[in-house]
């Protein structure tokens, strides 16, 4: 038998199986199995004697096999943009948190907002049977979107919007008023958006739709050059926005797409010479950790993080648990302005 | 056509078994076997080229899907690593656990992460968690050091890699953290400190926390100098009493000129507590770290720190831990891999202030140099 082992492991790291406890205890498998089901009637002394071969072996009934059987695997997938983004990994710590809580395992994949690795880990997931998928970055692909529809598994979308999943997320629109408010208030006019290209077309479009209402509302004509694209991880990236900021009529302040970029910003504006919040006023968008040092005293739109993974958690576990069917459906949450030392009058 | 789908996107969660083809549904539309179709999949037994075109066909139309389960149960393995890390929101990790996942998935390995928070307990948890789950191999970026959880591990015969951290019962890849201390003890004695506090914390795994702070206790003795012990759980939350205790260090009878804190984070905190207490990083004190985590670069941070070569750990790790998987050298002694790590010197370091309120523990120290 330990020659047939196609795994190529040798025997030295084969795993007791239940055959060697049947044969070490002297019963059956289905006895074996009986006495780790707790099912059937066993005597008491077969039971002693299964439970020491068990304990003697170092058997472990494979969840695999268990699963199998249940048509579940208690495994949930985590498909997540940037894992070096602090917001990202706080919140993947917390959805493990309470997943693992009610006794889901997660399967954490980085796609770097690659459409094409996020269709490759996703493929992976599917094959590993999750029970369901949490997509905290989802590029939108809709080669992606129709898989998952026909595989026919609970998804969530964390933090992004999609019309095709459940999806729990800030409300964007009061998120990104609360900061163009506070600047208006401060008293700018000039006011530039800067968005992150690792977010989802349809979450960039909101969030473009949004700063734009809410200039108007302001009073202020929106200015389509000064919505620019910002690539925080790409080396010499940010030329467009150094152009804009040198103008004569640039931009006294920015909303940036997230806390990651917004603080990104602050050291490419200062390395350029332009100080924040002196020259340029920065509004970040999450509320991660690192926002709250004072060296970086950023003010930002503050997401719920733990709010957020209870509810996805809560909401793929009564589409797996129960069977819920109802269509997807959209939860928003209340965004919180943090106002710090980032933001001030215009010069 | 796109509502109705819109409308079963997760619906019908009872019957998923059912409702995915399986291989009889390929059998039957290919008018062959189960074990032919079997075959086809797995390239073994003789099977002709018109048949396994029909099959393939078939595979195609129905969008089958070999059931990656029930491929593992027969193979008794997964194509899955379970990977531990003590603290996610501690961007070192994070980055560790992002280039972990990639490599792996380069290897065709799916990854399962599971934070610890640094907590016994909840460590050997989720080791058993993944046991059950049939790993193939486990990597731990972050180990208390409990000795229960290596036994289990080679009770399940299930290989191990500890990463970033040491233990000398499993094949591990670090940086050496005694001399990683030493540098930065060094560093700042240049700059003329002599009164340098270590800083280190509980979400520090514990043997790192041990190794740098004997690197540290090492190098101050070395130079005649006493070593000073301090929690970073101390400050952590900001408290009024915990600030001005803080200051008290600095500008009281002991008098610290210096802080070479166990990693980056811990240092980061620090400087925001040391500048809550009113002194100023590093015209009043100096800051080193651990680890070279990005935002310890960044220009309104800039701390001076001993940088850990984080893609040569993981490629190391990677490697020492699937050449176990591979069964090349399954009974083979544990393996240590020791990298150098690296002293990078940036703002939050400077030579101590020559203020009266700091002249006397200078003077003391002067004749030394």
């Amino acid at each position: 038998m330990t020659a047939k082992i196609d795994d190529g492991a040798p025997s030295a790291f084969r795993r007791p199986t239940i055959n060697d406890v049947a044969a070490l205890s002297g019963v059956s498998k289905s006895t074996v199995s009986n006495v780790m089901r707790g099912t059937g009637s066993v005597s008491a002394a077969t039971r002693e004697r299964v439970l020491e071969a068990i304990a003697a072996l170092g058997y472990r009934p494979n969840a695999t096999a268990r699963n199998l059987v249940l048509r579940r695997t208690n495994l949930i997938g985590v498909v997540v943009g940037d894992l070096a983004n602090a917001f990202d990994a706080e919140l993947v710590k917390r959805i493990e948190q309470c997943a693992s809580a009610h006794e889901y395992t997660t399967l954490v994949c980085n796609t770097g907002g690659h459409a094409d690795l996020e269709a490759s880990r996703i493929e992976a997931l599917l094959e590993h049977r999750v029970d369901g998928i949490a997509l905290l970055d989802f590029s939108g692909d809709r080669a992606v979107i129709s898989k998952l529809l026909g595989e026919r598994v609970p998804v969530v979308m964390v933090s992004c919007w999609s019309d095709y999943a459940d999806c729990v997320a800030v409300d964007d629109m009061v998120g990104i008023e609360l900061a163009v408010r506070h600047l208006v208030e401060l008293g700018h006019e000039r006011i530039a958006h800067v968005v992150d290209p690792l977010m989802e077309a349809g979450t960039r479009r909101a969030r473009v739709a949004a700063f734009e209402r809410a200039l108007l509302r302001s009073g202020i004509a929106p200015r389509s050059e000064w919505t620019l694209v910002y690539d925080a991880n790409e080396t010499g990236g940010g030329s467009d926005l150094l152009a804009l900021v040198a103008r004569d009529d640039h931009p006294t302040a920015i909303v940036a797409a997230n806390d990651y970029t917004a603080i990104r910003l602050i050291a490419l504006l200062e390395r350029n010479a332009i100080a924040v919040p002196r020259d340029i006023s920065l509004v970040g968008f999450d509320g991660i950790d690192v926002s709250a040092l004072s060296r970086i005293g950023l003010t930002t739109v503050a997401q719920p993080r733990d709010d957020l993974a209870r509810t996805a958690v809560d909401l793929l576990r009564a589409r797996i648990e129960s069977g819920y069917d109802a269509p997807p459906a959209q939860h928003r949450l209340k965004p919180r302005l943090v106002v710090r030392g980032s933001t001030g009058p215009p010069r | 056509m796109r509502t109705a789908r819109r409308r079963t996107a997760n619906a019908g969660r009872r019957g998923w078994a059912s409702q995915r083809p399986t291989i009889n549904d390929v059998a039957a539309l290919s008018g062959v076997s189960k074990s032919t179709v079997s075959n086809v999949l797995r390239g073994t037994g003789r099977v002709s080229g018109a048949t396994r075109t029909r099959v393939l066909e078939a595979i195609e139309a129905l969008g089958y899907r070999p059931n990656a389960l029930a491929r593992d149960l027969v193979r008794r393995r997964s194509n899955t690593l379970g990977v531990l890390v003590g603290d996610l929101a501690n961007t070192f990790y994070a980055e560790l656990v992002k280039l972990m996942e990639l490599q792996a998935s380069d290897a065709a390995f799916t990854t399962m992460v599971c934070n610890t928070n640094g907590n016994f307990a909840l460590e050997r948890a989720r080791v058993e968690t993944l046991l059950e789950r049939a790993v193939l191999g486990v990597v731990l970026l972050q180990f208390s050091g409990d000795r229960t959880v290596l036994e289990e591990l080679r009770a399940a015969r299930v290989p191990v890699v500890v990463v970033s951290c040491s233990d000398e019962r499993a094949d591990c890849v670090a940086v050496d953290d005694a001399a990683g201390m030493r540098a930065a003890v060094e560093h700042l004695h240049s700059l003329g400190h002599r009164a340098i506090a270590h800083v280190t914390g509980h979400l520090l795994e514990e043997t790192t926390r041990a190794e740098r702070f004997a690197g540290y206790e090492r190098a101050m003795r070395d130079r005649g100098l006493s070593p000073r012990l301090l929690s970073a759980d101390d400050w952590e939350h900001g408290s009024p009493e915990a600030i001005r205790s803080l200051r008290e260090l600095v500008t009281g009878p002991d008098r610290l000129t210096a802080f070479a804190a166990g990693n980056d984070v811990m240092a980061i905190r620090l400087m925001d507590a040391l500048e809550a207490a009113g002194l100023r990083v590093p015209e009043d004190v100096s800051v080193t770290g651990f680890d070279g985590i990005e935002l310890g670069a960044h220009s309104r941070i800039g701390l001076t720190t001993v940088s850990q070569p984080r893609v040569e750990l993981v490629t190391r790790g990677l490697e020492l831990l699937l050449d176990r998987i591979r069964g090349d050298s399954p009974t083979a002694a544990p393996r240590r891999v020791t990298l150098a790590p690296q002293l990078v010197v940036r703002d939050s370091t400077a030579p101590p202030p020559t203020r009266p309120s700091h002249g006397r523990a200078l003077g003391r120290q002067a004749g030394r140099e």
